[in-house]
């Protein structure tokens, strides 16, 4: 690897050799929707799958997990956090879901963990507010 | 052991120091066709009920003391005292118990905002409040915490594992050393959260200061001693600007591009804010240093 890094081509076929996951794959936040982006993530981290995600398009951390709660007064339900792990700063880190959605810009993700993002999206998308955010649904998936 | 109260936290708050010299950045200001949606924002956080998913008590906070009242608001409406423990981040317990009852104090400082965040997909932020937070009896840092300006909660890291926070750099401190490594006099230093190849992420925020037009990011961080050292954004250096449509490969290729003409070959992508990017280079001390 250089000094000052490699392509982010390069991570998915390196998660496929160096561990058991062979079906990773560079999804970029750019060309693909904001919802399937965020469901795909919510999805993976439901099937207790971890994935890679992309600070700025040169960072690399791994999301373990994250937080949300139910709203009984509004009925929403709040995508409060996101726990990472990151080998510059340290362990179980948390981001707000909003702040999380402005600094990913792609995320390195397996295909079979995500199979039913679309519908999860489908039953919960309407319901889904993020901690932070003014955003309201529904969103094109 | 004496529980601290609030009152004698926001003693140790008056004391804490919030901001360096005044705030600066090299550029890369938000698009002015964004303000509205930014003061959009701004409206709403600032009418926003309880309940809502933007409320705070305090909104843009301009007191330690707001800072730690938006910060305590947010983090009890979490509800982590409901949840399994084994599902709360490492350190947690610490955190939920000293905030419950009231046996933590807490610093306030501010970083500048130098992510995709300060120019947001809604909201424009400048700055970060970074509360660090102690337990009151051993003096242990156990956590720290950002707000952004509008004193919305941002990142948590806690302490976990046996070994410290890294101390944030002092300021006078840093000025110093660099002055003796590199033979360069600074001024106005300020804390910087940077996520690009210079990585300076919320809980460790670098030290960045200017000479001219020139700026200094210096980076000692004991996570990534092979990325530390002191890195220079000169004034001259060119400023790459995203164009509608076009996304940030676009800009690793002007990068690359730039690096070739020059023969240099070594340069990190580093953003300023906005639609900019321009390129910092790591300084090599003069020969005898």
């Amino acid at each position: 690897v250089a000094p000052d890094g490699t392509p982010a081509v390069n991570v998915p076929p390196g998660v496929n050799f160096y561990t058991s996951t062979n079906d990773a794959n560079l999804i970029s936040g750019f060309y693909t929707s904001p919802a399937q982006f965020a469901s795909m993530q919510v999805t993976s981290i439901n099937n207790q799958r971890p994935f890679i995600a992309v600070f700025n398009q040169q960072h690399v951390v791994v999301v373990s997990g994250g937080s949300w709660h139910h709203d009984d007064n509004t009925g929403w339900n709040v995508w409060d956090t996101v726990i990472y792990q990151d080998p510059t700063a340290g362990a179980d880190l948390e981001l707000d879901g909003s702040r999380w959605q402005n600094e990913i810009t792609d995320m390195v993700i397996g295909s079979s963990a995500t199979a039913d993002a679309q519908a999860n999206f489908d039953q919960y998308g309407d319901s889904v507010r993020v901690r932070g955010s003014l955003q309201r649904g529904p969103y094109q998936y | 052991m004496r529980r601290v109260p609030f009152l004698a936290l926001s003693l140790l708050v008056a004391g804490a120091v919030r901001c360096l010299a005044d705030p600066w950045s090299p550029g890369g200001e938000c698009r002015p066709e964004d303000q509205p949606k930014y003061d959009q924002f701004e409206r709403a956080v600032r009418t926003a009920s309880p309940g809502s998913t933007v409320y705070v008590p305090k909104p843009y906070p301009t007191t330690d003391r707001q800072v730690i009242q938006d910060f305590l608001y947010q983090y009890k409406s979490l509800h982590r005292e409901r949840a399994d423990p084994k599902k709360l981040p490492k350190g947690e317990l610490p955190l939920l118990q000293g905030i419950l009852d009231s046996t933590v104090t807490f610093t306030v400082q501010r970083a500048e905002d130098w992510t995709l965040g300060r120019c947001g997909k809604e909201e424009r932020s400048y700055f970060f409040h970074l509360i660090r937070v102690f337990d009151a009896a051993s003096g242990a840092e156990i956590s720290r915490v950002t707000l952004r300006e509008s004193g919305l909660w941002t990142s948590k890291s806690n302490y976990f594992s046996g070994a410290p926070f890294p101390p944030l750099p002092d300021p006078e401190a840093a000025m110093r050393k660099v002055a003796a490594a590199y033979n360069i006099q600074g001024d106005s230093p300020q804390y910087v959260v940077s996520l690009g190849g210079i990585y300076c992420p919320w809980s460790v925020p670098c030290l960045a200061f200017r000479q001219g037009d020139d700026v200094y990011i210096y980076l000692d961080s004991p996570f990534s001693k092979s990325s530390n050292g002191l890195f220079k954004i000169a004034g001259a250096e060119p400023r790459f600007v995203l164009k509608p449509g076009q996304r940030i490969e676009s800009v690793h290729q002007a990068r690359a591009s730039a690096l070739r003409t020059d023969g240099t070959g070594q340069g990190q992508l580093f953003y300023l804010g906005g639609t900019t990017w321009t390129i910092a280079r790591k300084v090599t001390s003069p020969p005898g240093r």
